[in-house]
């Protein structure tokens, strides 16, 4: 069975998975909002989904993600997939809870680790709007389609920034909801 | 010396893991077989931990098995040990007073 999802927030995604193997589905293929599917027994897996930035890997030099899967699967999870940033595991719910951050403390580092991904992500949506806004005006009067291009590429720039920085918001609430935990 | 933060209830079973070399999966059992099965780490919340401790230097990479990449084992340093004393002397503070206070009540 395929399904087609669109997630910009993978503690729903990880919700709808989970939600998803509880009924007998579990996914076993991603590609570009398009999940794959099996039948399982119900509630035979756990799901998680982590991010991997490179980009945004302070801290995070010292042990390779190749190291940080094979941890993952020391546990007895087992690795799906990847796409782009995103890796998708499961456990066997016999083996218990599964969950990747225990205390929070780390989730909270974990979502500061997303707010700064976000953030480069979202200045450079900025960057690139302000110039096609630009290439907007020197274009001028001359060419009347290439202005109605640039004007297109800005909307959908402006697009991608918002739900960019849409996130970029809600993951600064859940760091301030788990701050607020630690007090 | 300048006083640490209180660490987090992981950080301390990590670093008492290591006080014998051990490597990553080890740490998750060992902290499992310590606390009767209680306090189970997650991989990723080990994962930044170790980063951590290593940027701190508070544990340092002990062996590497050149054909298994996760073999890789991690040891506590002098600079580990003395924040697990200074820690162990702040709970030990907190069970006293504890103790002594809810005694006299």
């Amino acid at each position: 069975m395929i399904r087609f999802r669109w997630y910009y927030d993978k503690e729903k995604e990880t919700i709808w998975l989970n939600q998803m193997a509880h009924e007998g589905w579990a996914m076993v293929h991603f590609f570009l909002g398009f999940y794959w599917f099996e039948r399982c027994r119900p509630g035979e897996y756990l799901y998680q989904i982590d991010l991997f930035f490179q980009l945004a890997a302070k801290n995070c030099s010292f042990i390779s993600q190749a190291e940080y899967v094979n941890l993952i699967e020391e546990t007895g999870a087992e690795y799906i997939g990847r796409w782009g940033w995103y890796r998708f595991f499961r456990r066997r719910a016999e083996l218990g809870g599964f969950a990747l951050y225990t205390d929070v403390d780390s989730q909270a580092e974990q979502y500061r680790r997303y707010l700064r991904f976000f953030r480069t992500l979202g200045i450079l949506a900025a960057g690139i709007c302000l110039y096609e806004i630009c290439c907007c005006y020197t274009i001028g009067n001359q060419s009347g389609s290439g202005r109605l291009f640039f004007l297109a590429a800005v909307v959908v720039v402006l697009l991608i920034a918002g739900v960019i920085w849409g996130m970029y918001f809600r993951i600064r609430r859940k760091i301030k909801k788990l701050e607020q935990e630690l007090l | 010396m300048t006083k640490n933060q209180p660490l987090t209830e992981g950080i301390y079973y990590i670093l008492l893991s290591l006080v014998t070399p051990n490597h990553g999966y080890g740490i998750i059992q060992k902290t499992l077989e310590l606390t009767g099965g209680r306090l189970e780490l997650g991989a990723g919340t080990l994962y930044g931990a170790i980063n951590n401790l290593l940027d701190k230097g508070w544990i340092t990479l002990y062996s590497e098995e050149k054909e298994s990449r996760k073999k890789k084992e991690y040891h506590i340093t002098a600079a580990g040990r003395e924040a697990l004393y200074e820690e162990m002397e702040r709970l030990q503070e907190l069970l006293d007073n504890g103790r002594r206070l809810t005694r006299e009540v």
